[in-house]
């Protein structure tokens, strides 16, 4: 074997790129639990949806769709920044339904409740009033969304290698939990204004405008946290840096959600959402830019020998494997940008072929490199 | 070495690879811990700030209700203790043992009876999802010690019973002054209920609060 093919077989092994999830493990206890969570999720969220249904149909409505125009936006967002080694749809899926229906019925409905009751209890209703929310909400809702995480963790052990992979599911675990608490919000808008849709979508409004620095973020950042936590096999665990994102999440949430009490009655209460939101894109772009070295590098191991075969050119793979600044420049330096976009879509998608054969010099790798050649030629 | 690490991955117990016990279980029991430990401890933890005489409680921008002292604030905020403002629409919930005294305020352009229509309706289409029954008396009127006339209805269900208030509030009070003045009307559903007898201990109790709300400046 050659050191090129070599290198190629150590950047599929160590970035699990290529390999299928696969949901049904009867050998893995994660799978019986993500299923008896999923469940238990459902049948509380079905007793909510079911009130919803039979008096705030036209709100419950109104929140489904508008919702799910957003989680379509939302869900091209990710896919379009996981653009080296992708994570699986199925794998996203699953993590999409646990933030959709576990998170929320298994685990935070119930204790932010039981634990916003507990602060009135104890420091008076005024008190949780106030705090009640941004004490109990930033703990009960990173930790169910972070337990998906974990549980896709043991579930795809070979597919989750580095912390990109970990911002990534984050964000889809976290983008799930965030579509179900809009769309109920949409409806308790509507119940909290006597059956008012004009209500439901005035929370439709605010709840989109406000949706960037959300739980698909949190979680993205909680996730990224995780996983530098815990270590991978090429990726050795900083346990600090994990700690302090997964508790830089929770900070950001609870304040976010303290909101109304640090600003009070005062002009200025847009400060502090205003300065969560900065400081949560910060961290997530510090995140994204710190862990994408590791995935590019893998994309070009992956494809040097197609260098070595004359099939895309140096150049192309530093556009391929480079930053988006860097591909965006490599295609506006080209006398046809058309063509080099075309060219580097199908280089692109030879990686992923390559990927999934196991490097393998298949009928369909070799398809996938004639595609290269027509793009260039086309 | 890497056969005796796939070895190790491949472990079982009872039938399931043993690292995924670990983890598996840690979210276990925190479920367990977030959706059963939790509202268990709540429901026998009992309230330790009672109101006192003189707390007044904001119902809504512009909308106060005087408690009861003795009673329990379970949500909701009294007027001087809390920081964050009360908008247009918000919820109140007092309680009393096994009595609960609910308040929702939110804009509502119509009549006191309007209002208590609208209820009546969200109320039927609840009462047939859940599949329970509840008769209701013939609605008569309620006037607050500021002459304030509302409209209330009575009913009985399997295992409580209560009464339903309305009021419109006209518009006076703002949520914040950097927020502009309340323009709509303001509707206020009171929704009292507990078992029969508690009712009757409490009727002097429940009355003066329905009759202590008010439109604050």
């Amino acid at each position: 074997m050659s050191a090129l093919a070599a290198e190629r077989s150590r950047a599929i092994d160590q970035s699990g790129w290529g390999e299928k999830f696969r949901l049904v493990q009867p050998h893995n206890l994660a799978f019986w639990v993500y299923c008896a969570l999923v469940i238990a999720g459902a049948y509380v969220l079905y007793g909510q949806v079911s009130i919803a249904a039979a008096a705030y149909s036209g709100a419950l409505t109104s929140g489904i769709v508008a919702f799910a125009l957003v989680a379509l936006v939302y869900l091209w967002f990710i896919r379009y920044e996981d653009r080296y080694t992708t994570v699986p749809r199925e794998l996203a899926a699953t993590g999409f339904v646990w933030g959709f229906v576990a998170a929320t019925g298994a685990f935070a409905l119930l204790a932010n409740g039981a634990v916003t009751s507990l602060y009135a209890k104890t420091f008076g209703a005024s008190f949780a009033y106030d705090w009640g929310a941004a004490l109990a909400a930033p703990v009960d809702e990173e930790l169910a969304k972070g337990a998906g995480i974990l549980l896709l963790l043991t579930l795809a052990p070979k597919l989750i290698r580095s912390p990109f992979d970990g911002l990534i599911l984050g964000a889809f675990v976290g983008l799930g939990f965030q579509i179900s608490e809009d769309i109920s919000y949409a409806w308790i808008g509507a119940a909290d204004s006597f059956g008012d849709v004009g209500a439901a979508w005035s929370t439709i409004i605010v709840r989109t405008l406000s949706s960037i620095p959300s739980h698909w973020m949190y979680t993205a950042i909680f996730g990224a946290g995780l996983i530098w936590f815990v270590g991978r096999p090429d990726v050795p665990a900083r346990r600090g840096l994990g700690a302090a994102l997964m508790l830089a999440a929770m900070l950001m949430h609870g304040v976010w959600d303290a909101s109304g009490a640090i600003g009070g009655s005062s002009a200025f209460g847009w400060i502090a959402p205003l300065t969560v939101a900065a400081v949560l894109i910060s961290v997530f772009v510090w995140i994204y830019d710190n862990t994408q070295p590791i995935e590019r590098e893998w994309m070009r191991e992956l494809m040097a020998p197609e260098v070595a075969l004359g099939v895309v050119s140096p150049d192309e793979l530093h556009a391929l494997a480079g930053s988006r600044s860097a591909l965006k420049s490599y295609i506006r330096a080209q006398r046809d940008p058309r063509a080099a976009k075309r060219v580097l879509a199908a280089a692109n998608a030879l990686a992923h072929q390559i990927a999934r054969d196991g490097g393998a010099e298949t009928a369909a790798v070799q398809r996938a490199r004639a595609a290269v050649v027509a793009a260039r030629g086309a | 070495m890497m056969a005796v690490s796939a070895a190790r991955d491949e472990r079982r117990l009872l039938g399931l690879e043993v690292r995924t016990v670990g983890p598996a279980l840690l979210v276990l029991v925190l479920a367990l811990l977030m959706s059963v430990v939790l509202p268990s401890i709540d429901s026998t933890t009992s309230y330790r700030a009672e109101l006192r005489r003189g707390d007044v409680v904001r119902l809504a921008a512009g909308i106060s209700l005087v408690p009861t002292a003795s009673w329990d604030l379970a949500t909701g905020s009294i007027v001087g203790h809390a920081r964050s403002p009360v908008g247009n629409t918000a919820s109140t919930e007092l309680v009393r043992g096994s009595l609960r005294f609910v308040v929702q305020a939110a804009p509502f352009e119509g009549t006191p009876s309007s209002l208590l229509t609208r209820i009546d309706e969200i109320d039927r289409a609840l009462r047939r999802a859940r599949g329970r029954a509840a008769e209701t008396t013939a609605r008569y009127a309620v006037t607050t010690r500021k002459g304030v006339v509302g409209v209330a209805e009575d009913f009985v269900g399997m295992a409580r019973e209560g009464s339903v208030i309305a009021f419109v509030f006209e518009p006076l009070g703002r949520s914040a002054p950097s927020q502009p003045p309340q323009r709509t009307r303001e509707g206020v559903e009171v929704v009292v209920s507990g078992p029969p007898d508690a009712l009757s201990r409490n009727r002097d109790d429940i009355v003066a609060m329905i009759r202590s709300i008010r439109v604050a400046r």
